[in-house]
C-alpha cells in the first residue's frame, strides 16, 4: 500500500516535470522566434538607412542648394543610428522611441524624394529612378518584417499568458513583448510610379 | 405549386446568372494548377490568356525550376482583393511556401488586368539574383509596355522569358530591358514577326472560311519560342509541391 502510494507520487511528479520541460521549451522557442523577427525588422530598417548616402549624393548632384533638406536627412539618420532595440529589454516606450526616430527619417526621405518634382533632370535620371525602386523595396520589406514580428510576438504573448504556462512564465523571466503600432498608411504597399 | 416552382426558378436564375462582375481573387482562393500538374506554373482562372501564351510561359518557368531550382507561380487574373497585387504575391508565396525552404528559391508574379496592377516578388534567396531594380525594369518593359497595348499574351510570355534569361545569363535577352536607351534591334523585329505573322495568317485563313466555326489554321503551342509542347489538357504529369520558401517584401510592381 505504501509502495503503491509512493509510485503514484513519483508518477505525478514525473508528469509535472515533463509538462514543465515542455512548457519551458515551448516558451523559449517562441521567444527566440520573436527575437529573430525583431532582428529582421532592424535589418530592413538598416537597409533603408544604408541607401541614404547614395540617394543624398544623387540628389545633391542636381540640387545643390537644397541644404535644409540634406541637413534634416543627416540629422534623422544620426538619430536613428543611436537607437538600437534589445530583444531582452523591449518595452512599449522603447519601441515607440524607435518608431518615432524611424518616422522622422521617413519624413526626411519623403522631402528628399519630393525634391525631384522641382528638378525634372533629377526625376528622369536612371540612377535616381533605380534608387526610388530600391527605396520602395525597402519600405515593403519593412512593412513585411514588422508584420512578421507582430505575429511572432502575438504567438509568444499568447503562449506565456495562457493557462497553465502563466503559472510559471513569470518565474522563469518570460515577460510580455511589445508590438509595433501601425503607422498611418503602413498597411498599403507603396506604389511605383513608372 | 407551379407558381412556387416559377419563383424558385427565377430566384435560381438571379442568383447564378452572374451579374458580369468579375471575381476578386486572393491568395486563399486562387487555384494553383502546379499542385495538380507540375508542368503548369501559370494560374489563369479567368481564362484571359491564350493557350499558346500559357504554354510558352510554362515552358520557360519549367526550365527555370529544372535548371536553376527557382519555383514560380505566375498568376494572371482579372482582379485581386483591394487591387493589391503586392499583397496577393506576398501572401501567396508565404501561404504555399513557394520555393525551397533552405534556398528560399521562390518567385511569384501577379498581373491583375482590370486593376491594371502587377507585382514581381522574388523569394528571399532569389533577391540577390533578381534585384528590385531588375524586377522594375522587367515589369516596365515586359508588362507595362505590352499591357498598355492590350497584349496580355505577350506580357506574360516576355516576362517569363526575361526572368529565365536574367537568372540564367545575367541579361534578360531583350534589348529594351538590358539597354533601355537603344532603339529597336534586329532581334526585336524577328521576335515581333514570329509572334504576329502566324496571327495574321490565322486571321486571313478564318476570313476565307466565311465565318465558319471550324477549319482555321492550327498555331502550334511552341510558336512563342519554346522547345516543344507542354502537353494537352488530357495529359497528366502528376502534381507538384512547394518546398516551404519564404518571401520578405522584395521585388517591384506598379501599374499601367
Amino acid at each position: 500500500m505504501k509502495n503503491k502510494g509512493l509510485w503514484i507520487v513519483i508518477a505525478v511528479v514525473a508528469v509535472i516535470v515533463l509538462w514543465l520541460l515542455g512548457a519551458y521549451n515551448g516558451m523559449v522557442t517562441k521567444q527566440e522566434s520573436a527575437t529573430t523577427a525583431l532582428a529582421n525588422v532592424q535589418a530592413t530598417y538598416q537597409r533603408r538607412a544604408d541607401l541614404l548616402p547614395n540617394l543624398a549624393k544623387t540628389v545633391k548632384a542636381y540640387a545643390k542648394h537644397e541644404s535644409e533638406t540634406f541637413k534634416e536627412v543627416a540629422e534623422a539618420r544620426s538619430k536613428v543610428s543611436q537607437i538600437n532595440l534589445n530583444a531582452g529589454d523591449i518595452t512599449p516606450e522603447k519601441l515607440k522611441q524607435f518608431q518615432e526616430a524611424q518616422g522622422q527619417l521617413s519624413a526626411a526621405l519623403g522631402k528628399l524624394m519630393a525634391i525631384s518634382e522641382r528638378y525634372p533632370d533629377l526625376k528622369a535620371s536612371e540612377n535616381f529612378k533605380d534608387l526610388q525602386v530600391q527605396l520602395e523595396g525597402c519600405e515593403n520589406r519593412i512593412n513585411e518584417a514588422r508584420q512578421k514580428y507582430n505575429e511572432s510576438v502575438q504567438d509568444y504573448n499568447v503562449s506565456i499568458r495562457r493557462m497553465p504556462n502563466v503559472l510559471i512564465s513569470g518565474m522563469f523571466g518570460f515577460d510580455k513583448m511589445a508590438k509595433f503600432e501601425a503607422e498611418t498608411g503602413a498597411e498599403k504597399a507603396p506604389e511605383l510610379d513608372i | 405549386m407551379n407558381r412556387i416552382l416559377s419563383i424558385l426558378l427565377l430566384l435560381f436564375a438571379v442568383l447564378f446568372s452572374g451579374n458580369g462582375q468579375a471575381r476578386e481573387w486572393s491568395a486563399d482562393n486562387v487555384p494553383i494548377p502546379y499542385l495538380k500538374d507540375r508542368t503548369q506554373y501559370v494560374s489563369d482562372p479567368d481564362h484571359l490568356l491564350s493557350y499558346e501564351a500559357r504554354d510558352s510561359a510554362n515552358l520557360y518557368l519549367m526550365k527555370m525550376e529544372r535548371e536553376m531550382g527557382v519555383q514560380t507561380v505566375f498568376v494572371v487574373v482579372d482582379s485581386v482583393v483591394n487591387a493589391d497585387a503586392f499583397r496577393m504575391a506576398q501572401d501567396l508565396g508565404n501561404h504555399y511556401g513557394v520555393g525551397s525552404k533552405k534556398e528560399r528559391s521562390g518567385l511569384v508574379i501577379v498581373i491583375a488586368v482590370s486593376n491594371r496592377k502587377y507585382f514581381i516578388a522574388p523569394g528571399k534567396g532569389v533577391e540577390e539574383h533578381l534585384t528590385d531594380v531588375d524586377c522594375a525594369d522587367i515589369g516596365r518593359e515586359c508588362i507595362v509596355a505590352n499591357m498598355k497595348e492590350g497584349n496580355l499574351d505577350r506580357a506574360v510570355y516576355m516576362t517569363s522569358k526575361a526572368i529565365y534569361n536574367k537568372l540564367k545569363t545575367g541579361n534578360t535577352g531583350f534589348e529594351q530591358v538590358d539597354n533601355p536607351d537603344e532603339e529597336f534591334s534586329l532581334s526585336d523585329i524577328i521576335l515581333i514577326l514570329c509572334i504576329f505573322l502566324p496571327l495574321i495568317i490565322f486571321i486571313f485563313s478564318r476570313h476565307d472560311n466565311h465565318g465558319g466555326g471550324g477549319g482555321g489554321m492550327f498555331i502550334p503551342p511552341f510558336i512563342f519560342g519554346g522547345g516543344g509542347s507542354m502537353g494537352n489538357s488530357g495529359d497528366s504529369f502528376g502534381g507538384g509541391s512547394f518546398g516551404g520558401g519564404s518571401f520578405g517584401g522584395g521585388g517591384a510592381g506598379g501599374g499601367w
